[in-house]
């Protein structure tokens, strides 16, 4: 009988010491399954890392592929895909609209906050409001990570029901950049104001030069930088009354923020915003009068004709957004100096409804690095893990590296120290406020924006005169406002 | 064959046609000269050849979209082949048979031709994603075999409509089934048509770029159409000119082997056989 | 049993053969033809039934959408929009039509009369080369030649000292959309399915016995007049095919209107099939965007039918 017990207990014992490291093994097994490997998709647009090419002409931005690494050291569960980018423009459109509807998008995308606003109702987006009163665990002393960033990030990150979907960190901003050994064969200076800008032209036009590169092709920027800057100006003293307030309105740093879309209906309806208004049809008399100063080709040329025009010494200015700083800079075709300056401000000598108010700053929180996560990432698990990556991306000493490694966008954030110094008169320019009311773009429908394009390019050409183009434009306008009225179901305006 | 001309009309001739040749030939010399050039030797000059020559524009080029070629490959081989296939059934029951309601469907499946394409292109794209084939390269071979289909029926009823009789009856009272007729008579002797409708889907297949661009997130899956995009955007909207043309050239190297290697069958084939008397 | 009138000289086509309905052979037909009709019903029938349903909606592509009968269809007779794309596209089908029957015929004509089938195998060979560049680049390199500045056309022009000529082709609103249609000079070998005209032409060009060039010989036929009594006759169906296909292909164009002008200046070169895409893409309006691809169908629709017609009234006439 003893021995029985003795053995029981020896094997007992055994099964115990057997027993024991297995135990272990399983739980460092449940410890490892805890810490599943995540895979994080992510679409990082011109951030996005790649190798040096032949055909490069500086290096490609590399900074991100770097971050991956150190991240990976402390979460070394958390693998992340960067997609290869699309060419912005109605491929990145198709491609953005289709793999949200597809539930195929990227964790964390890259897209402009109007896109946003055209699509938050769809439910694709994640909602960061939560997340941004968190603290940023990779900004020393931080107690909510909404505060890292400017005011303008938050507010143009808002979209109209209040929710934050979207995080623009990157400042985007213009200039005009001239052709110093142009300008002073023909004895031109650099303007200040309007009238100074067309006398510059025309004597640079008497020496034989194209004085501007405007182009009306392909992406609207320049057309649409100009009816902003001059919108902004000439109807400063009606702004107001278009709003429906009595006080003045302050220009700030979100783009288009004095009067809202809802606003601007409400005075289209009301008529205080409208075509047949000489005040509203001022930008286009002076765009008309600048158009003599345009290479002729205007209406076929797009953005990289443009510079391509100034880069060789054929146009004598060119207004270009600062993600072609790097580029005019290195560029090997360039024989001349140049410089840049801001466009000119309209006073009393040139228009009548001038209030002697400078020129807004073209730019605002448009530049690369909007991010947005997929509402879809709850479900795939990926939430939390996302959340964390752009906490740790958008922390300041990663991300002006990053911002300083592309060259491309000024950065978004309170905390700029070692910003690059090419960069940094952008965020100026950008904090002395930008205009206030947004209509030839983003503000009404993009079916009016298009209508407004055709209309004034027919007008420009000298096929409609201004009292029928405008005519015209005033029915679009119409339109506009009752299908924004039945989108959103403003039942309040009539 | 044909009555010769006289030599003096005979020179003329060639002139003319080594005229037309030549400008024919210029938007494929143009791909050649700016896949070695530079970006600066591009804007210098867009239309004459420059040297030096850049070959690490193809090296560059071949890197990037090498990874999906075997993509492109399967998925046009595959859509092709199965396209070729259906088709083929179908247009044989047309054109051998009149059966009640073939009238209907025949004229149906023209009646597909006329419709916009991007008309559709929403719609079928949710009806892809219903069908759970979202992001895989079964999504891109219903698309294609479907498009295949369309010219590759109306076109093989016709060949095969046009089969002489005699060759047909003859094979049949030879106690020949079905099939027989089908393979040894009816395909060898249409064989220009088949090869004309692979050659014509295989391009569309090889060269269409929105619905892959639509059905495919994930790179690994690519085409090289897709490959390429990345050099038309290098910096905020300037292109890599060179890169990208030593692209298309890459990219267009299996079509033209397809082409010369099935030019020889394919052109005899129009010019003998059964559509000769 | 269905005859067909062969052309002179050529033997008689297949017969078909009329099948019972219900009988074994009627089942397979049906089993040969159901693959390629599933196929077609799912990608394509449906697809198109859906659009249908959703030109009378005010749909954005993505949730219910609302009802709006025919309005959609009213907005686009009363759209100067779809007025000035429709007359577009009426020159551009026309102007293609035209080029893909002339040029490649003529060179088929060349090639054919040089008399022996080594001295045309290097032509076909070179003629079929330009088909393996991707439109892509063929629109690319147009968009070269055309610009204003340094684009061969306007270059060549001025070398002539025809200097005054020189525009904008792409940005002048009275040129754009013809620029866009006659781009591929020397259109011999098109864009896309349009390149193998040339070749079907000399197939069938090189199908026509010798037995009746001969007799035009006799005759003392020869020239314009052999073309037009003998030649042109016999490849009536291949140049019927062409003309076929590139009216159906060149009504939906949308792809080269895109690149080379995005519809401008203005809306002079716009076309139905853009505005389709913008309508749908841009401008979130799907339900607008179906209206204007069910009418695109019904014009083609309607085409068709005519041709049909006057298919039948031809053939019945030889």
């Amino acid at each position: 009988m003893k021995t029985r017990t003795l053995a029981a207990g020896a094997a007992g014992l055994a099964l115990l010491l057997i027993a024991q490291p297995l135990s272990a093994r399983g739980q460092k097994d449940a410890a490892q399954e805890a810490a599943k490997q995540i895979k994080i998709r992510m679409y990082a647009s011109e951030y996005t890392p790649r190798a040096r090419a032949q055909s490069d002409r500086w290096d490609p931005p590399t900074y991100l592929d770097k971050l991956r690494g150190e991240y990976r050291k402390t979460h070394p569960n958390v693998d992340i895909e960067f997609l290869p980018k699309i060419p912005s423009g109605p491929e990145f459109d198709t491609w953005f609209i289709t793999q949200f509807k597809a539930g195929n998008a990227p964790d964390i995308g890259n897209q402009l906050f109007s896109e946003i606003n055209r699509n938050y109702q769809k439910g694709w987006f994640l909602d960061l409001s939560p997340y941004l009163e968190k603290p940023d665990p990779y900004v020393a002393g931080n107690a909510h990570w909404k505060d890292i960033f400017l005011p303008g990030v938050i507010s143009t990150g808002t979209a109209p029901d209040g929710k934050i979907y979207l995080l623009p960190t990157g400042i985007n901003g213009t200039a005009i950049f001239y052709n110093k050994a142009m300008f002073q064969k023909a004895g031109a200076s650099v303007p200040t104001t309007w009238k100074e800008f067309m006398e510059a032209q025309q004597k640079l036009k008497d020496a034989g030069f194209v004085p501007f590169a405007f182009n009306m092709n392909g992406a609207r920027y320049c057309s649409n930088w100009t009816l902003r800057c001059l919108q902004d100006m000439l109807m400063d003293s009606k702004l107001n009354t278009i709003k429906g307030i009595s006080g003045p309105i302050e220009r700030t740093t979100i783009e288009g923020a004095g009067v809202s879309q809802k606003e601007l209906v409400a005075a289209i309806k009301k008529g205080t915003y409208s075509a047949k208004d000489p005040q509203w049809q001022e930008p286009m008399r002076l765009l008309k009068e600048w158009s003599r100063y345009w290479d002729p080709s205007f209406a076929s040329l797009d953005q990289n004709g443009a510079y391509m025009q100034f880069v060789t010494g054929k146009a004598a200015m060119v207004w270009m957004d600062i993600s072609r700083v790097k580029q005019v800079a290195v560029d090997s075709l360039r024989q001349f100096d140049y410089g840049t300056f801001s466009f000119p401000t309209v006073t009393k000598e040139s228009s009548p409804y001038s209030t002697g108010i400078a020129a807004p700053a073209i730019g605002g929180f448009t530049g690369d690095g909007e991010y947005l996560v997929d509402a879809l990432t709850e479900k795939r698990g990926t939430r939390e893990a996302s959340i964390d990556w752009l906490m740790y991306v958008t922390a300041p000493e990663h991300y002006i590296p990053m911002v300083n490694d592309l060259g491309y966008y000024a950065p978004g954030l309170k905390d700029a120290t070692n910003l690059s110094p090419a960069l940094e008169p952008f965020v100026q320019a950008v904090q002395k406020g930008v205009f206030r009311m947004e209509t030839y773009l983003r503000g009404l429908t993009v079916k009016y924006a298009d209508q407004y394009y055709q209309t004034m390019q027919e007008y420009l050409a000298g096929r409609k005169d201004l009292p029928q183009a405008c005519e015209e434009i005033q029915k679009y306008m119409n339109q506009a406002a009752d299908d924004l009225v039945a989108q959103n179901g403003w039942t309040d305006i009539r | 064959m044909k009555p010769a001309r006289s030599r003096p009309y005979r020179i003329a001739s060639h002139l003319i046609l080594i005229v037309l040749a030549a400008l024919s030939l210029y938007p494929f010399l143009f791909m050649l000269m700016t896949s070695f050039k530079s970006n600066e030797q591009f804007y210098h000059g867009y239309f004459t050849p420059a040297w030096p020559l850049h070959w690490g524009n193809y090296a560059e080029a071949w890197g990037q979209i090498a990874v999906y070629f075997g993509n492109s490959i399967s998925i046009t081989l595959i859509s092709v082949l199965a396209g070729l296939l259906i088709a083929a059934l179908a247009a044989w029951a047309f054109a051998r048979y009149s059966f009640p309601g073939s009238g209907f469907l025949y004229g149906a499946i023209l009646v597909v031709l006329l419709i916009p394409g991007v008309l559709t292109l929403i719609p079928a794209f949710v009806v892809l994603r219903d069908l759970g084939l979202m992001g895989t390269h079964g999504a891109l071979y219903a698309v294609y075999v479907t498009e295949s289909l369309i010219l590759g029926i109306v076109v093989l009823k016709s060949f095969f409509s046009a089969l002489p009789e005699e060759l047909v009856e003859a094979a049949a009272l030879d106690g020949a089934a079905e099939t027989q007729v089908v393979a040894r008579i009816a395909v060898p002797l249409t064989k220009p048509a088949f090869l004309t409708v692979a050659i014509m889907n295989t391009l569309f297949c090889w060269n269409d770029y929105i619905w892959p661009l639509i059905l495919l997130p994930d790179t690994r899956l690519w085409t090289v159409t897709q490959g390429l995009v990345s050099f038309r955007d290098r910096y905020a909207g300037m292109a890599a000119w060179g890169p990208l043309f030593a692209g298309f050239v890459i990219a267009s190297v299996p079509l033209f082997l397809l082409f010369f290697s099935s030019m020889r069958s394919f052109l005899s084939g129009l010019t003998s056989g059964a559509l000769k008397a | 049993m269905k005859e067909r009138q062969a052309p002179r000289g050529l033997p008689a086509p297949m017969k078909t053969r009329r099948v019972r309905f219900a009988s074994p052979q009627m089942v397979l037909c049906l089993i040969q033809v159901a693959p390629a009709l599933a196929a077609l019903a799912v990608f394509r029938y449906f697809p198109v039934l859906s659009a249908v349903w959703h030109s009378f909606f005010n749909w954005n592509g993505f949730d219910e959408g609302r009802f709006t009968g025919m309005a959609n269809y009213g907005e686009l007779f009363s759209d100067p929009v779809m007025g000035t794309a429709s007359l577009n596209i009426l020159a551009y089908v026309v102007i293609r039509v035209a080029l893909n029957l002339v040029f490649p015929l003529l060179a088929a004509l060349l090639i054919h009369h040089l008399g022996s089938s080594r001295a045309a195998y290097p032509y076909k060979a070179l003629f079929t080369v330009p088909l393996v560049v991707p439109t892509m680049v063929v629109l690319l390199v147009w968009k070269f030649i055309y610009n204003p500045h340094d684009g061969i056309l306007n270059r060549f022009l001025s070398f002539l000292g025809a200097g005054a000529l020189a525009r904008d082709w792409l940005g002048d609103f009275g040129t754009a959309i013809y620029a866009v249609s006659g781009l591929g000079f020397p259109w011999v070998t098109g864009i896309g399915i349009s390149g193998f005209g040339m070749l079907l032409y000399l197939a069938a060009l090189q199908g026509i016995p010798s037995e009746l060039y001969d007799a035009c010989a006799v005759d003392g036929v020869s020239g314009a007049r052999r073309l037009f009594r003998l030649e042109l006759p016999l490849i009536a169906r291949q140049l019927y095919l062409v003309a076929l296909l590139t009216v159906i292909n060149t009504l939906q164009t949308y792809v080269p209107v895109m690149v080379l002008t995005s519809g401008g200046p203005g809306t002079a070169s716009m076309v139905p099939g853009l505005y389709l895409y913008l309508t749908a893409f841009s401008y979130d309006r799907f339900g607008y965007a179906c209206a204007i691809g069910v009418v695109m169908a019904a014009v083609l629709a309607a085409l068709a039918a005519f041709q049909s017609r006057l298919n039948a009234r031809a053939e019945s006439a030889t």
